[in-house]
C-alpha cells in the first residue's frame, strides 16, 4: 500500500512520498501523516506599521506584530524576500514560538494585530490559523499578506478568523502565473472572491514589472476584475518592481507607469488606488471620492496627516462632504 | 588467459563488516523531520523589518 500523502491545501495538490517535502518545502510527509514542519518556529519577528504591508484602510497608523516562517508555494522569479520564502525549514535558522506566544509578545510591543506575512501564510496553515484564533480570543486582530494560491476549502475557514487580507494580483495572465511564479490564475481570482464575500477587508496589490505585466491591456483588465467583481471600494496599489532574485536583468518600474496605472483605476471609478514603492506623492494619500478632499495623508509607511472623521460606530466619513470612506477605522 | 576472476568477487569479511556498521546510515525506515535550527528570540530587539511586506 502506497503511504505517500496528498496535501489539500492549495491548488497543486502535492502527492508527497515519505520523508519527502511538497512545493513549498515546508509541508512533509512524516510517518504517512501531513505535517506542518515549521509550526511554531518563525524565521521572522517583527514590528512594523500597517502601512508597510500594505494596508491602507486598516487602522492606519498602527503598529502590527509580523511573523512568518520559511516556504512559499509560489516561485516567483522577482521574489523580494527570496532567502527565506524559497529556502528549506532546516535553512534558515528559526525561533520557537507557539501561537499564545506570539499573542502574548503582540500585546507586550503595543499591537493591535497580528500580521502573517514576509513569505506564505499559506504555508504554514495550521500556525496561521491558531495564533489568529488565539489573537481574537485575546481581543486581536488579523491580518494576512499573500499570494493567495489555496484551495476554497481552507480559506474559507481561515477568512472566520482573519480581519484583513492583502492579497497579491500578479497580472491577469494566466501565462505571466505560469511562467513568473509557478502557479496559475483561476485560483487566486476565486481567493479574491472568496475573501471579500467571507467579510474580509481586503486590499489588492499589484507588482508592476518592466515588459513582463506592464500592458496597459493587463492593468485594464485588472482593474476591471476589482470594480466589477470586488467592489469599487477595494483599495486597489500598484507597487514598483526593483531588481532582485533571478530577475536581476530588468529595470525598476517607472514611476511614471505606476501613476499611469493609478490614473486607469482611478478613471474607471475605483474610489482608492495608491502608488507604492516609490515616492508617489498625492498618489500614497486618502483622498475622497467624493468632494476630493485629503482623508489621510502619507509619505511611505509613515502616516502625516489624518483627517478622516471616525463615528463612535467605528465608520469613516470625509469631514468635508461626509461621504462614507470605506475601511476599517477602529 | 586472463588473471582476472570469471564471475562476481568473493564477499570478504572485511566487506561484510563494513556493511554492518553502515546499515544504520542506510534510509531504510521512514526519514525524521527536518532538524531545524533552534535560536533564542531577543524580545528586546524586535523592531521594524527590512524584508518586504
Amino acid at each position: 500500500m502506497s503511504r505517500d500523502v496528498q496535501c489539500q491545501l492549495c491548488p497543486k495538490r502535492c502527492v508527497i512520498p515519505p520523508g519527502m517535502a511538497g512545493d513549498c518545502r515546508v509541508r512533509m510527509n512524516l510517518d504517512g501523516k501531513l505535517t506542518a514542519v515549521t509550526y511554531g518556529h518563525p524565521v521572522a519577528v517583527h514590528v512594523d506599521p500597517m502601512e508597510k504591508k500594505p494596508l491602507f484602510h486598516f487602522l492606519p497608523g498602527s503598529p502590527v506584530f509580523s511573523v512568518a516562517t520559511t516556504g512559499c508555494n509560489l516561485h516567483c522569479t522577482h521574489c523580494q524576500n527570496w532567502e527565506i520564502s524559497q529556502a528549506a525549514p532546516h535553512e534558515v535558522p528559526a525561533y520557537d514560538l507557539p501561537p499564545d506566544e506570539v499573542v502574548r509578545l503582540a500585546q507586550a510591543k503595543g499591537c493591535e494585530a497580528i500580521a502573517y506575512t514576509y513569505t506564505e501564510p499559506i504555508v504554514f496553515y495550521e500556525y496561521t490559523y491558531d495564533t489568529s484564533a488565539a489573537a481574537r480570543a485575546a481581543g486581536l486582530r488579523n491580518v494576512l499578506v499573500t499570494a493567495g494560491y489555496i484551495n476554497p476549502g481552507p480559506f474559507r475557514r481561515l477568512c472566520k478568523v482573519t480581519d484583513a487580507a492583502i492579497i497579491d494580483l500578479k497580472a491577469m495572465s494566466d501565462a505571466h502565473y505560469r511562467q513568473t511564479c509557478g502557479a496559475t490564475l483561476a485560483p487566486v481570482l476565486d481567493t479574491l472572491r472568496i475573501a471579500v464575500e467571507e467579510g474580509v477587508w481586503v486590499e489588492v496589490l499589484n507588482l508592476i514589472i518592466p515588459t513582463l505585466n506592464d500592458d496597459p491591456r493587463l492593468i485594464e483588465a485588472l482593474v476591471r476584475f476589482v470594480r466589477e467583481e470586488l467592489g469599487p471600494q477595494v483599495p486597489l496599489h500598484f507597487t514598483g518592481f526593483h531588481p532582485d532574485y533571478q530577475l536581476r536583468n530588468l529595470p525598476p518600474t517607472p514611476t511614471e507607469t505606476l501613476l499611469r496605472a493609478r490614473q486607469v483605476g482611478l478613471e474607471a471609478g475605483l474610489e482608492q488606488v495608491f502608488v507604492g514603492n516609490r515616492r508617489g506623492g498625492a498618489a500614497e494619500s486618502s483622498w475622497c471620492p467624493g468632494c476630493g478632499a485629503l482623508l489621510i495623508e502619507r509619505v511611505g509607511f509613515r502616516v502625516l496627516q489624518r483627517r478622516l472623521r471616525v463615528g463612535e460606530d467605528g465608520a469613516g466619513s470625509c469631514p468635508d462632504c461626509g461621504r462614507a470612506i470605506a475601511g476599517v477605522w477602529a | 588467459m586472463s588473471a582476472g576472476p570469471a564471475g562476481p568477487l568473493p564477499l570478504r569479511r572485511r566487506d561484510f563488516l563494513l556493511l554492518l556498521l553502515a546499515l544504520p546510515l542506510l534510509p531504510l525506515g521512514e526519514r525524521p523531520g527536518p532538524r531545524l535550527r533552534i535560536i533564542p528570540l531577543d524580545v528586546d530587539a524586535i523592531g521594524e523589518a527590512t524584508l518586504a511586506g
